[in-house]
Formats: structure tokens, sequence, C-alpha cells
């Protein structure tokens, strides 16, 4: 299975993150590796579009709990939104959703930025 | 062996062969010029005066120093093509010249010479004209040959002799020009040309051209070697004595001294070099140049065979491939030059220098392109200086440049050897290269490979440390209360898996059970787990609540906890006593409650009591505020299936995953059976469901089953399904 992350512009310059295939521990690095680049860049106003994630084990909701304080320490935030039923299981089991917001929408998570 | 790769840049260029033909009609018309005026002379009875005949042999002269410079350039000043070739060249010249000069002498009968050395008539002014056009013509094709024989392997002290013996045979035969034939050379003359034999004899012991022959080659130059001496003296005794006779000048002076006396030094250096050769050639004597040489790559290898001893520093060994062509005397500075694909450096890299610095070496060349234009075979630039690839200037001491590739496991890399002077070095000295970067290559990759290795033995033994740590934190023996059934399993996927399982006894009839998961695995997860132990053993000595456990746990493992890393863990308080089971969750798999379904509140639960993994909130607010307990008061029969979610996320071989529904299924069926059974029937059925193939998660599970205990209460049917009260942790 390919894994792949791209990037686009949201509203109130909010970055969106689109990770795409099994976020597992062999493709986490390659995820965590592009958030890094994307708050190295200064943008810490992250959105993290998960409809393409068809997967995500341990490894990867790690990349999330990793990436977010970074980006809320930066006056940011790491938002989830678009999880398909199977993610939001893993999210939801771990209590993912309780430290981090998750939304339904894209467009939800952009309004969410103040 | 393989010739050196002549790069393009001695091709000469459309404009200078058409700049070559336009000079080699200058040195005929001189030639023909000068030939025709002597017979002129001689036709018309006159001897020309001293200036007029000087000044023809200078003419003579210069032309043919002109047609040698034409002839070493045409070769590009390349090492001779072959040793062969040259001995062949010199001694065929020499040969036709003897057979030229008989060839006239027997077609005249006697040499008619008039008594002031005038030739008596104009067919002896003729064929003296010929045979002295030959004898000059031979003495630049010897010269020529000798050249290409004597000037290999080039060393300052060799090009300092050829250049004497040159400018001596040239001396030598100016100091005759204008002197008519029939008297005696000045000693200057003569002592010129002895100092020209002597050099000769000198490059000539030294030669080591013939002497790297082998085999069958070997004995051809020997031949030749003897042909050539054979040729020479063939050439003394037509001349000498011819149909003349002894005392009779010879032929070819008849037209002018200089050209004679430029062909006598030539072929008395060929005799002496002609003798060394066959000497070298039959006796197996060696020149000095070679048995030096000999000496040094043997030094060399010996260097590099013992330092393969040292292949735990590999810089060492780089360093010792730098110095290797230096000490060997191969070459007056060389670098070690690595691509490695491995480590992403895909333009090659100085790893070391000799004679330079390493940032010296790097800026001498754009060696990525040289050693794409070597292509894997040895690449020699007889003139660095000129080359497009080199960028040090002319004048910076680099003449040579020889790139010799080699390859080293997944590695490529050359050995690139320099030399002050141009054209230095021969294909001897390449292959000598090639020899030593071959065992330099060889060496490189036994150190890597033995990097590796040791690399692999040290994760290994971590591995196996770790593994061995691990084994040890399961418990050796499940705790024995009376009414409670446990068993329980652990499954490594790899050598280090990221589960753990403990029961730990909290009073006479109360015990702890928890499973957990580490994210990630391998050693780290071991020490995880280890310190996840000791908070269990501890906190379980403090506290029987699941939640207040769960949380110590969170507070102290948020600070040890690399980032992004976390724990999942379910985990029980079950008192015999009481009949009771406190459950708290975080972030682990529901476990699974099933109860006798002849009871009206019988069934099979997933308890999922809100919690976040250990780890998520390391300020722990949250944790708190969200954790939930759920408290179940037992009833006989009743079974809790504590597990990883390697036992539910196996797949079969259509990638269906076993899930919940079948697990719970599962415990619910062999609910009537002890913990034991139920934990095989499980592992069973999580084996059928993979059909044998490697599970890719670790798994563990712990069976608890509640058989009742005298004088503790069935209790009645519940009124809420599942059986459970549920609030929250910390209220």
């Amino acid at each position: 299975m390919s894994f792949s992350v791209t990037f686009r512009d949201a509203a109130h310059d909010v970055r969106i993150v689109a990770p795409a295939g099994d976020l597992d521990a062999h493709t986490a690095p390659e995820f965590e590796a592009a958030l890094q680049h994307a708050m190295a860049a200064g943008d810490v106003r992250l959105v993290v579009d998960a409809s393409g994630l068809a997967y995500v084990s341990s490894a990867g909701v790690g990349v999330f709990m990793a990436c977010l304080d970074p980006a809320r320490d930066a006056g940011g935030d790491l938002k989830v939104a678009a999880l398909s039923d199977r993610v939001r299981d893993v999210f939801d089991l771990l209590g993912v959703h309780e430290v981090l917001e998750v939304t339904p929408t894209v467009d939800d998570a952009v309004a969410a930025f103040p | 062996m393989s010739a050196p790769t002549i790069p393009h840049l001695l091709a000469a260029p459309t404009a200078t062969r058409a700049r070559r033909s336009a000079l080699w009609g200058l040195v005929g018309t001189v030639l023909v010029a000068v030939a025709a005026l002597r017979v002129t002379y001689a036709s018309a009875g006159l001897l020309p005066t001293f200036a007029t005949s000087a000044v023809l042999d200078g003419a003579a002269l210069a032309a043919l120093a002109l047609a040698y410079r034409l002839v070493v350039a045409a070769r590009g000043g390349a090492p001779a093509s072959t040793p062969l070739r040259a001995l062949g060249l010199a001694t065929g010249a020499l040969f036709v010249l003897a057979g030229v000069t008989a060839l006239a002498e027997s077609v005249l009968g006697v040499a008619r010479l008039s008594p002031g050395g005038r030739p008596a008539d104009s067919a002896t002014a003729l064929a003296g004209a010929a045979v002295g056009l030959a004898e000059g013509l031979t003495a630049v094709g010897v010269a020529a040959s000798l050249r290409s024989l004597m000037l290999v392997a080039r060393r300052r002290a060799v090009v300092v002799a050829w250049r004497v013996g040159l400018a001596a045979g040239v001396g030598s035969a100016l100091l005759v020009a204008g002197r008519p034939p029939v008297e005696p050379p000045p000693e200057a003359s003569l002592a010129l040309l002895v100092l020209a034999v002597l050099a000769g004899t000198g490059l000539a012991l030294r030669q080591s051209a013939p002497a790297t022959l082998t085999g069958r080659d070997r004995w051809r130059g020997a031949g030749l070697a003897a042909g050539l001496l054979a040729a020479v003296a063939a050439v003394y005794v037509v001349r000498g004595f011819g149909p003349g006779g002894p005392g009779v000048p010879p032929l070819g002076m008849l037209v002018g001294r200089s050209p004679d006396t430029a062909l006598t030094v030539a072929s008395s250096v060929a005799a002496v070099y002609g003798v060394a050769a066959l000497l070298a050639l039959l006796i197996g004597l060696p020149g000095t140049a070679a048995t030096e040489r000999r000496d040094g790559e043997r030094r060399a290898l010996r260097a590099l065979a013992g330092l393969s001893g040292q292949v735990l520093d590999r810089d060492a060994l780089a360093a010792a491939v730098a110095r290797g062509p230096v000490d060997a005397g191969l070459a007056d500075a060389a670098w070690l030059v690595l691509a490695d694909p491995t480590s992403g450096t895909l333009t090659p890299h100085v790893a070391a220098a000799e004679g330079l610095e390493v940032s010296e070496a790097e800026a001498v060349a754009d060696h990525d392109a040289l050693l794409k234009a070597a292509g894997g075979r040895a690449l020699v630039l007889g003139r660095a200086a000129a080359d497009y690839r080199v960028r040090a200037r002319p004048g910076r001491g680099l003449g040579t440049l020889a790139v010799v590739p080699f390859t080293a496991g997944e590695r490529t890399g050359a050995i690139v050897a320099a030399r002050a002077l141009p054209e230095a070095f021969e294909s001897d000295d390449v292959s000598a290269l090639e020899t030593f970067a071959g065992q330099a290559g060889l060496a490189l990759s036994h150190a890597s490979l033995f990097a590796e290795a040791l690399e692999r033995e040290y994760l290994a033994r971590e591995l196996a440390l770790a593994r061995d740590v691990q084994r040890r934190l399961f418990p050796a023996t499940l705790p024995a209360v009376d009414g409670l059934d446990l068993a329980a399993a652990e499954q490594p996927a790899r050598e280090v898996g990221g589960d753990y399982y403990d029961a730990v006894r909290l009073g006479p009839a109360c015990v702890g059970l928890l499973v957990a998961d580490v994210s990630g695995k391998g050693a780290a997860a071991a020490f995880y787990m280890a310190e996840l132990k000791g908070i269990v053993q501890a906190a379980s000595r403090l506290t029987r609540a699941p939640g207040d456990l769960l949380a110590q746990a969170n507070d102290s493992m948020g600070a040890s906890l690399a980032r992004g890393a976390f724990v999942s863990a379910a985990y029980a308080v079950v008192d015999a006593d009481a009949g009771t089971l406190t459950l708290g969750r975080a972030g682990h798999c529901p476990p699974i409650l099933a109860r006798d379904p002849a009871r009206a509140d019988g069934g099979v639960w997933l308890l999922r009591p809100a919690g976040l993994a250990v780890g998520l909130d390391r300020q722990g607010a949250a944790f708190r505020r969200v954790l939930g307990e759920h408290t179940v008061t037992l009833a006989p029969g009743d079974v809790l299936v504590l597990y990883t979610d390697g036992l539910i996320e196996v797949r079969n071989p259509d990638g269906e995953e076993y899930g919940y529904e079948r697990l719970a299924a599962a415990v619910a069926a062999q609910r009537d059976r002890s913990a034991d059974d139920i934990r095989d029937a499980l592992l069973d059925a999580h084996r059928t469901w993979s059909a044998g193939a490697d599970a890719s998660d670790d798994l563990s599970l712990l069976v608890m089953r509640w058989a009742g205990r005298a004088g503790v209460a069935v209790p009645p049917p519940a009124d809420v399904l599942p059986p459970v009260t549920l609030r929250p942790a910390f209220p």
C-alpha cells in the first residue's frame, strides 16, 4: 500500500495536510517528517485531512501526538478532520479525540481556528 | 594487461594535422634541396667551401631535428604502443639502411672518390645523396624508437638523461658540420658522442619496457633485440667495409657529415640498448627501475595486507590506500575517491589523500565526470592540465593523472594517482595501480562487511538482551486465590514485542490484572515495559482503585516516554471476598465479559469505560477527567478476558480481520471451561484464523474465570445490561 502526503492552503492561514494510504510503523516517519517540515516553515495552524487514511496504527497515532505540542507551543494547533470509521475507532479507543480536536469535515476544522 | 586509455585530448585536431603536413613538406624540401646542391657541386667537380658546407649540414640537421619532433608529436608522446613495436621499427629502419647502402655500393662497384673526398662523378654523388638522406632519416627513426623505449615510467632523472643524450648527439653532429668526409672528426665531437652513448647506456640499463614482456613476447623481444644488434652491425659493415674498402669514407658522408654522425650516435646507442635488452630478456635481468618499482609495489601491497587486520578503523584503511601508490613510487600524490550509494552520497568524495590535503584533492578535478569517463577501466590523462575535467591549473605540479576505478561491495571508488610530469605513466604503472586498486577495493569491502556484521551482531545482542529482560517481566506464576481461575499467554511477533501483562496480589483475596501495549517495539518497548511493571508493582501496594493506579502510571511515564510514544492498558482489580471486579481502561482494547446466558442478565459484552492511553495527556488533568471505572458484581461462571490488539487484528488469508465480534463469540462459547482451556481455545482460534501465517503483531492474553466462593453471595440478575455500574474514577 503506497503512502503519500500532500499539502494545500486554506482560509485563516491554515495549512491542510492530506495523508493517504496506511499510516503504520513504516510510513509514520514520512508523515512525521512532512509535519515537522511544515512546522519548521512556520505553518503551525494545521488541519490533517484524514479522509484518505485507510488505517492508522499506534505508531501512526504517535505522529499526531508528537506534533500536537510543538504546534501548540508555536501558537498554532493541530486538528484532525474527516476520519473514516475505522480510523475513528482507533482514535476513540485510545482517547485521542480528548486531547486534540477531531471534526467531521475539513471546513469545520478550518473554521474552528480562531 | 590492458593498455591505458589515451584520452581524446591527444587526438590531434584537423588544424594541427594540416600544420603537421606542411612541416613535413618543409623537412622534405630542405633535405632534397641540400642533397641537390651537394650533387650539383659534385657534378661540377667542385668542393663547397667550409662555410657553405657547414650551412648545408646545419640545414640538414635542423630538418632532421624537426622531423624528430614531428615523429614524437605524432605519437602524442604516449608510452610506446608496445616495446616490441618500437624495437621492430628501429631494427627494420637500420636493416633497410644497410640494404640501401649495400645496394648503392654494389651498383657503383667501387666508390669513386677524388683525393679531396669529392665524389668522382654524378652517379656517385647521386648515390651518396640517397644514402645520406636515408642515414639521416634512419637516425630520426631510431632516435624516436629509442625515446619511446627509454622514456617510460618517467622520473625527472630519466627525462634529464634523455635530454642530455639527445643534446650530446646533436652537438656531436653539429661539430663535424662543414668538414670534408676524409677529415677525422674533432675530439670534441667524439667526446659528445661518448657522452650520448653513456647517457644511452644509463637509460638502457634502467630500461623497464622490454623487461615487462611476458611469455612468448619475451622471446620475440629477445629476437628483436638481437636483430637490432645485427642491424647495427650490418650498417657498420656496409659503411666501413663496403666496396670502398676500409678507410674510405662511407657514401653517406659525401652529402654531409652531420646526418652521418647523427646516425652513428643513434646506432651506437641502439647497440647499447640492444645488448641491455637482450640480457634483460634472456637472463631475466631486470632494469633498476623495474626492481625499484617491484619493491615499491610489494611494499604497498604488504602495507595494505597488514591493514586488513585493522578493518575496524575505516579511516586508517582509507589513508593507507591513498598512501600505497606514493609509497610504491607509482605516484607523487594519490587519493582515494569513494561513492557510496548506501549512504545516499552519490557524488564521489575524497576519503583520504597522500601528498596533498583532502580539500586540495577534492578541488583538483571533477571526480564524478572522471569516474563516469573511466567507466570501470583505468583512465590516464597524459596531459592532465589540459583536460577540461581537471581544475588544477598547468604549472601546479600536475602532469599526469591516472584514475583507476574499483568496486568495494555496493560502493564504487577509484584511486587517483598524480605525477608532476606529463606522460609519466607507462602501461605497466597502470596495471600495477589496477592491481593495487583491486586489493584496496577488497580491503574496503571487507571493512564494510565487518562493520555491518558488527552492527548486526550488536543489534542482535541488544535485542536478545531486551527479549531476556522482557521475559523476566512476565510473571512466572499467577496468584492463586480461592474462587478465581487465572490463565495467561504471551506471544511476541518479533524478538521483542510491546505487549505486557501482569497479575499482582493486592491482598489475601485480591488480585490486580493488567494487560498493556507499548507503542513501538524493540529495546525501547522493553524499557517502557520494565518501567510500567515497576509502577504497577509499587502503586498496587498503595491503591486498589484501577483508576488511581492508571493515573499514577500516566504521571510517572509521561516524563519518560519518548515524544509520540504511549501505552494503552486495561487494569482490573478482583476482590474475591466481595465478589466484585473493578476495571479501568487507559485507551486499551475493551475487555470482554461473558456471563451465563441462562441468567436473566447473561450475555457477552465489550467493557469500554472511558479513558485515555497513558502518555497522551502528560499533564494528567484530561486523563483523570476522562477516566471511568466499571464495577461488576461477579456471578459464578463469569469470565473476563483482557487482551491486546494482536488478538483481534489478525487477518485471515482473505485479508479479513478476526475482530471483536468473533472474539466475544469465542469467549462466550468457551465460558463454561477452565481459564486454561479458554486461553488455549482462543489461541487455537487465532492460529486457525491466521492460517499459520506469521503474526504481524504480538499478542497477550489474560483470562479470569470466577468460580464463586463460599460466603460470597450470588448476585441477583442486574437490571441493566451490561451488568456493570459506571462511575468516574476521579469524581
